[in-house]
């Protein structure tokens, strides 16, 4: 089961991101800000990290740059309501940049294209909710 | 050169001027030598009539009472008509004349002399009877004064002096004598043509040299106008080098890279800005849409489907909360004609605020506490305004004060001013962010917002209208706990 964290201040992106992701059998982890994320980092393995840039104080720019030197097998997409070309400017050499306000579909295929093809998770995930839509 | 350049009107305008001054100057020296030349010949022409006078006065003293007949005589080119005068006294005049001829040089000038009826009796012979005539009606003015005229006769310049002749107080006749005066006519005439040409010449010169210094003042301005020229938002970042300018210049140069920097910190301003109004707007859409999405993947009961609209609901209001109070900042800060200023008494004002603010405050059974001054104090401010000024720290008071917790209103005059002080016994604000808390959306770190309301914009609507009515507003941490914010007023 692949993990993905997702860095995010606003406890209802959190919180829908993580509903949906669930549903589609991938295992969620949350952090509301950078130290909650290194946090998470050190405790387990994490395949994906869904990172906010703008965080009150936290800045999810900086973040990167740890994950990028200590994690480096760690895949991040850049998700944040700035514009993709602003992400760029901030966030440079992040696998996937999404603006939240594009809806969680976009995002999906971003996470899919980052495990390569769909993964086992989303197959069955997709599957199940086929089965019960 | 365009005609409408400052280079172009600087070198005209030079020029006029110059013109103006080098004229001026020109026909002072004209006038000064002119009348320096004509003082020395005049003194001449008054010699020349004293002499005459002399001879004259002799004539009268030979013969006063023969008025009325006369003898010619010709003498040196110069013709005599003496009145009447026979043997003896003819001879004395005669003689007389003759010595003043030759000791005056009169061979050269016109000499006329002329009876009180303006009839010629005495008068040199070498110029024509017309010139004569023509003097006559030129001159006589019978003022009893010394006349001098210069006059162009047949391309010949002679300088007159017109005498008055008197016996025993009685004007007896009128002396008349022109002398040759072309050299000294010769003189000015070159002089004239000597400053004119002289004027024309450096008029010219110097409005060429005006011209290059001009467009040498005016090259550092070209540059700056280059530079500014090339200067888009995305290059604020540019300045106009100032090395080795002038004084004045170098002003210029300072002032404008000084609006440069200031535009680009309202740039940097306006993007951050825009930024975190981006951010307050589309995260409640990025929810919202994520809500429905999700409530959209399959079928969900009717309870389900609530909860999602409530959300969303929720982030709506949140979105139009946003908009209408970025609204009401942008109009608070450049629009000081929202305000309806009038005078109240502010301490039933405040009386009433802190009524509401008790039954606020009952919800988490703090204890709620107002003291105000006895006493009428009236302060010319916006009701509707102030009274948000004080809920929009009143409600962060309430939220951030523990259940059973203290919040005090405690207005004082002081001077012309009045205080008053809202203080609670929350967690306090890190001193770091004591100024920053007024900031647009500023939250302090690690604080969360429970309610839908917290963007950041309360304490900065709270700052506009406090300004907006010459009063301040300041934030100060309890030496035991919690926070103190400072409302300071002016009263009237």
């Amino acid at each position: 089961m692949k993990t993905i964290l997702i860095v995010d201040d606003e406890d209802k992106i959190r919180n829908i991101y993580g509903r949906h992701l669930e549903a589609y059998g991938f295992k969620v982890l949350g952090a509301a800000n950078t130290v909650e994320a290194g946090a998470a980092l050190k405790e387990q393995p994490i395949d994906l990290v869904l990172l906010d840039i703008n965080m009150g104080q936290a800045r999810g720019d900086e973040f990167f740059g740890i994950i990028a030197l200590v994690y480096r097998e760690v895949k991040v997409i850049v998700t944040s309501v700035y514009s993709v070309e602003d992400q760029k400017r901030l966030i440079d050499g992040a696998f996937g940049y999404h603006d939240k306000a594009d809806g969680f579909s976009k995002l999906m295929d971003k996470i899919n294209k980052s495990f390569g093809t769909q993964s086992e998770e989303c197959r069955s995930g997709i599957a199940s909710i086929k089965e019960r839509g | 050169m365009r005609a409408n350049s400052i280079r172009f009107k600087t070198s005209i305008l030079y020029s006029i001027i110059l013109f103006f001054i080098l004229d001026i100057f020109g026909g002072i020296i004209f006038l000064s030598i002119r009348h320096i030349l004509y003082a020395d010949f005049d003194e001449k022409l008054r010699i020349k009539v004293s002499e005459i006078t002399s001879l004259l006065n002799a004539s009268e003293e030979l013969s006063p009472a023969r008025a009325g007949s006369f003898v010619i005589s010709r003498k040196n080119g110069i013709f005599i008509e003496a009145v009447g005068l026979e043997g003896k006294s003819r001879k004395i005049i005669d003689n007389l004349w003759r010595a003043e001829v030759e000791a005056l040089s009169l061979k050269e000038d016109y000499i006329n002399v002329f009876d009180v009826g303006r009839r010629s009796f005495l008068f040199s012979s070498n110029y024509p009877q017309e010139i004569g005539n023509f003097l006559r009606k030129m001159f006589i003015s019978a003022n009893n004064k010394k006349n001098y005229k210069t006059i162009k006769i047949k391309k010949n310049y002679f300088r007159f002096i017109e005498s008055p002749f008197l016996y025993k107080n009685s004007l007896r006749c009128i002396i008349l004598i022109g002398s040759p005066a072309g050299h000294i006519e010769h003189i000015l005439n070159r002089l004239f043509l000597f400053i004119l040409a002289g004027i024309v010449c450096i008029v010219v010169v110097t409005s060429f040299l005006g011209k290059f210094l001009a467009y040498s003042i005016l090259k550092p301005v070209a540059e700056v106008a280059r530079i500014a020229n090339n200067i888009s938002h995305h290059e604020l970042g540019v300045r106009i080098p100032a090395g080795q300018i002038d004084t004045e210049m170098k002003y210029l140069v300072d002032s404008f890279n000084s609006m440069i920097s200031r535009l680009q910190k309202a740039f940097g301003h306006i993007n951050e800005f825009s930024s975190h109004v981006a951010h307050e707007l589309k995260t409640p859409l990025a929810i919202v849409k994520g809500e429905i999405e999700l409530a959209l993947e399959r079928d969900r009961l009717p309870d389900e489907y609530k909860r999602v609209l409530r959300e969303s609901l929720d982030e709506l209001n949140k979105i139009i909360r946003t908009t209408q109070d970025l609204f009401l900042l942008a109009q608070l800060d450049y629009r000081t004609d929202i305000f309806k200023f009038e005078q109240f008494d502010f301490i039933v004002f405040l009386a009433e605020i802190c009524e509401h603010a008790r039954v606020l405050s009952s919800t988490k059974e703090i204890n709620f506490s107002c003291g105000l001054p006895a006493g009428h104090f009236i302060v010319n401010g916006d009701k509707v305004h102030l009274r948000r000024l004080f809920f929009n720290i009143l409600d962060n008071a309430v939220k951030f004060t523990p259940p059973f917790g203290d919040i005090d209103v405690l207005a004082a005059v002081n001077g012309s001013k009045i205080h008053i002080n809202i203080s609670d016994n929350g967690e306090g604000i890190p001193e770091q962010y004591l100024t920053k808390i007024f900031d647009k959306f500023f939250r302090v770190p690690g604080k969360k917002q429970n309610d839908s309301h917290g963007i950041g914009l309360g304490l900065s609507i709270a700052r506009s209208i406090a300004l907006a009515h010459d009063g301040d507003i300041t934030a100060n941490n309890k030496p035991e706990k919690g926070c103190i914010f400072t409302i300071v007023l002016p009263l009237c």
